[in-house]
């Protein structure tokens, strides 16, 4: 079963838009924001990151979307479970 | 996918899918076993900050340094792209030189974390047992490193398999689920660099 060959143009561009938000990161991270405005920054911009590198690296725009539901299943399972986890770790009061 | 295609593939291997390679989609379900991992360390992780041994560290992270870790390894996500991309044409040549960089910023990329390790054991005494935060960060971020290693041992058989004539335009699927590993590493760390080190 082939992959889709896709242009390395848009591998070289994904990159740079990777390059440029990890930039960008790291210099909100030093701007001195508030927490909650800090927080939601960067985690969206992680969360590009992370999806552009899933969509267009691992492929997962091109490929059958029963690739996809593999993954976004257990994602779900695993952060209610760090949800958990986070919970079940605070100091006893 | 045509429907004889698909009927011919369904023939060849039973309860299959029809558009998924079972090789495929099995180094998926690895990867999602992998997403459940390195979640519970995170959390673990989440849970832990603000607590006794945590202060120090923030002051101690050294973030330019880290940021030219992630780029390599981002460089390296790139690189095998660009290899398969290669091969897809039917370049051998070009599969092994980007191959070769992706095995070269993966070293890099430890040797950065290894000298981040050494600097925050010796010179700050921030250790594995120092503190139960200390605990759940080299855990973390050890168990990626690792990850890292074991990609760079796959991507230097995968370079082995080529140079012995492994691959053509037609048959490349172990470059590819190599491909599918390392970038999941490299989004690991996407997700680590944030939360540790800039949040």
């Amino acid at each position: 079963m082939e992959t889709a060959h896709v242009k390395p143009w848009t591998y070289i561009g994904v990159f740079v838009i990777l390059g440029i938000v990890t930039f960008v990161e790291v210099l909100v991270s030093q701007m001195g924001l508030p927490p909650a405005a800090l927080l939601i920054a960067l985690l969206a911009m992680m969360t590009a990151k992370a999806l552009l590198v899933a969509m267009f690296y691992m492929h997962l725009k091109y490929d059958t979307r029963t690739y996809s539901l593999s993954l976004v299943l257990p994602l779900f399972m695993a952060i209610l479970l760090a949800i958990v986890v986070i919970i079940a770790s605070r100091p006893a009061v | 996918m045509s429907e004889a295609a698909t009927h011919e593939h369904a023939l060849a291997e039973a309860g299959s899918v029809p558009g998924v390679d079972n090789r495929k989609y099995g180094v998926w379900l690895f990867i999602a076993s992998e997403v459940m991992f390195f979640t519970a360390l995170i959390g673990m992780f989440i849970a832990y900050r603000g607590r006794p041994g945590s202060e120090v560290y923030k002051q101690v992270l050294n973030v330019p340094v880290t940021a030219v870790a992630t780029f390599l390894l981002l460089t390296s996500s790139l690189a095998v792209v660009l290899a398969i991309a290669s091969i897809q044409r039917g370049s051998k040549r070009g599969l092994i030189a980007w191959l070769a960089v992706v095995a070269l910023l993966g070293a890099g990329f430890i040797g950065i974390q290894f000298t981040e390790y050494y600097g925050l054991y010796n010179e700050h005494s921030f250790t594995l047992s120092s503190s139960i935060f200390g605990s759940t960060f080299f855990t973390l971020t050890g168990f990626h490193g690792l990850h890292v290693i074991i990609g760079i041992l796959w991507c230097l058989g995968v370079l082995v398999r080529t140079l012995r004539g492994g691959f053509t335009a037609k048959n490349y699927q172990a470059v590819e689920l190599f491909g599918l590993y390392w970038h999941f590493v490299d989004v690991v760390w996407i997700i680590l660099f944030t939360l540790i080190y800039l949040l």
